[in-house]
């Protein structure tokens, strides 16, 4: 797969989390309740945190760049401010 | 022994071992501008996310939060953090990633010098110093206004006010002054710790005490349970707030991004992104419970009353200790982002300003000028909280959309070649007049048409600031030389991905 394509991806999966939320707000409704924890809170949480960690885990594997050569970032002293 | 006494033991005891790290920072802090403002860029990821997970999280956590859940049950939580957990890390990466390489590269301290550099242009980098002062300054007086309620309020009035806001600053300012960014990032590791496991002990302490999670719902009134919908949030603030205020507020706060600058590697910028969900998690899912759970236990509070429902609660069902733990834990999330505040607004006077003016001073003077500045700006906070200056804290009203119009132009010339000077300038300058407008000028509650639907004022004000951006950028001309000096560099990271 390319990199861009990689990238639409990540982004797409941002979007829908986004989209997710909102559709929460706009329907969401009444707890569907589950022991102490009510279902929906339980949703929250999951895209709180574990939906959360898989979009940025793709996010860093697909959009970030990975870690460069040392030289490229050493500073000549004519390069800097 | 009065609970006002354990309270105090425990709190300076938490002080103490501030005094101690910042110390031990001291020995180990060169007088160079690299080192004291950004440690080397030697951090690494539990340093790194310490410092930035702490300058991030406030004292609402421990205190609006709870207040928030106590009013409208468990919807709180969804809506302070369902989106910022995911939203914030990616607004950390788009606004610091790239200024970290590239700082690290060419020497840069703040972002403003180094956006200046980007466009050539002292008038872009003393905007951004203007205005993230102005924004910052309110914050500085409330951290330090929390500071003195708390030990007020935990030590039974044994401790004056004016005594605790004193107390508080003073500390921040020593350990700030002995290590810089090192001292204030270590002593960011200890605190993110205590308030982070306070947190999550309270919950089961809490728990345990009502008789268990079920239990403790029970006694939660129906409506409390209600997440959204015909919850108490209308979709727009549901939206809104996740999203384009906590979420943009991330990028374009200069005391995340310096301390995202400080970072040894890229490595330990993305292992941090990947900490901030579950981190966020364990933190505000334990304070909004905790809340939601008071409603039932204290019915009738109103307004910010609620605000005092984490200390009602471990007053009721936890021993003296424990309450004295709670004093701590609210220091640490209120020292954690003061001491950022202060390093940076005094780092940016010294770099942005002074160096500017005066090029040829030596680092060691530098460095000094600094601790200088940090000085004067921790007796001009103290100032503000003992007089509680309500002109300064009416600023605070519109500093969180502020900061966060600020994001689009500064993500903008991180990631758009054919950004220009005056797209910058414009898009930075007149959201922000825009927002002034929105908050202290319009009539309220404001029209329709001026807030997009029902949206709070960062939403247009962050519309009017991309739409500048964009279209005066085309229609004015970019700055080749620096763009070239830039994009040579980001080029060839990228081309590792």
């Amino acid at each position: 797969m390319s990199r861009k394509a990689k990238k639409t991806i990540v982004w797409l999966c941002v979007l829908g989390s986004i989209i997710y939320h909102l559709a929460f707000g706009l329907w969401g409704n009444r707890s569907l309740w589950l022991g102490w924890l009510p279902l929906p809170g339980f949703f929250i949480l999951l895209e709180t945190s574990v939906v959360s960690f898989f979009i940025l885990l793709l996010f860093t594997k697909w959009v970030a760049p990975k870690e460069s050569s040392p030289d490229i970032l050493i500073r000549d002293k004519k390069e800097g401010l | 022994m009065s609970r006002g006494i354990i309270s105090l033991i425990v709190i300076f005891a938490y002080m103490a071992v501030l005094l101690i790290i910042g110390y031990l920072s001291w020995k180990k802090t060169a007088r160079t501008r690299e080192d004291y403002f950004l440690a080397s860029r030697s951090f690494r990821t539990i340093v790194l996310f310490s410092a930035i997970f702490g300058a991030n999280m406030s004292a609402f956590v421990l205190v609006g939060a709870p207040g928030l859940a106590y009013h409208t049950g468990y919807a709180a939580y969804g809506y302070g953090v369902g989106l910022f957990a995911l939203i914030a890390p990616i607004f950390l990466y788009l606004s610091g990633y790239r200024l970290w390489f590239l700082g690290k590269k060419y020497g840069y301290i703040t972002p403003a010098e180094a956006l200046g550099d980007r466009f050539s242009s002292t008038a872009v980098t003393w905007v951004l110093f203007i205005l993230w002062i102005y924004y910052t300054v309110p914050y500085l007086e409330i951290s330090v206004i929390g500071g003195g309620i708390v030990f007020e309020a935990m030590s039974g009035n044994l401790i004056p006010y004016w005594a605790g806001a004193t107390i508080t600053l003073a500390v921040v300012f020593i350990y700030v002054w002995q290590g810089g960014m090192r001292g204030a990032a270590w002593v960011n590791v200890f605190q993110v710790a205590l308030f982070m496991g306070f947190l999550i002990f309270a919950f089961f302490f809490i728990a345990y005490r009502l008789g268990g999670f079920s239990e403790a719902t029970a006694k939660m009134p129906i409506e409390k349970l209600w997440i959204v919908g015909k919850g108490p949030f209308k979709w727009q603030s549901w939206v809104a707030f996740p999203l384009f205020i906590t979420g943009f507020l991330v990028g374009g706060l200069p005391y995340l991004i310096m301390r995202v600058m400080s970072a040894a590697s890229g490595t330990n910028i993305k292992r941090i992104m990947l900490i901030y969900p579950a981190a966020v998690t364990c933190t505000w899912f334990p304070p909004c419970i905790i809340g939601a759970w008071g409603s039932g236990i204290f019915p009738g509070l109103v307004g910010a009353q609620s605000d005092k429902i984490l200390p009602m609660m471990m007053a009721k069902f936890a021993p003296a200790w424990v309450t004295g733990m709670l004093g701590a834990a609210i220091l640490a999330a209120i020292m954690s982002t003061l001491d950022g505040q202060l390093l940076t607004s005094s780092n940016m006077l010294a770099s942005d300003v002074i160096l500017r003016v005066k090029k040829d001073i030596s680092q060691v003077k530098e460095v000094t000028l600094c601790r200088v500045f940090l000085l004067a700006m921790c007796a001009a906070a103290l100032m503000l909280a003992i007089f509680r200056v309500q002109a300064i804290f009416r600023i605070a009203e519109v500093a969180f959309s502020g900061f966060a119009c600020m994001t689009p132009a500064i993500v903008g010339a991180q990631y758009w070649k054919r950004c220009s000077k005056w797209g910058f300038l414009t898009s930075i300058i007149v959201s922000n007049i825009a927002l002034h407008l929105f908050y202290y000028v319009f009539p309220k509650p404001l029209p329709s048409w001026a807030t997009l639907g029902g949206f709070p004022p960062v939403v247009p004000g962050l519309v009017i600031s991309l739409v500048l951006l964009v279209v005066v950028s085309l229609l004015t001309k970019p700055t080749e030389d620096k763009v070239k000096k830039w994009w040579d560099i980001i080029d060839k990271v990228e081309a590792n991905g």
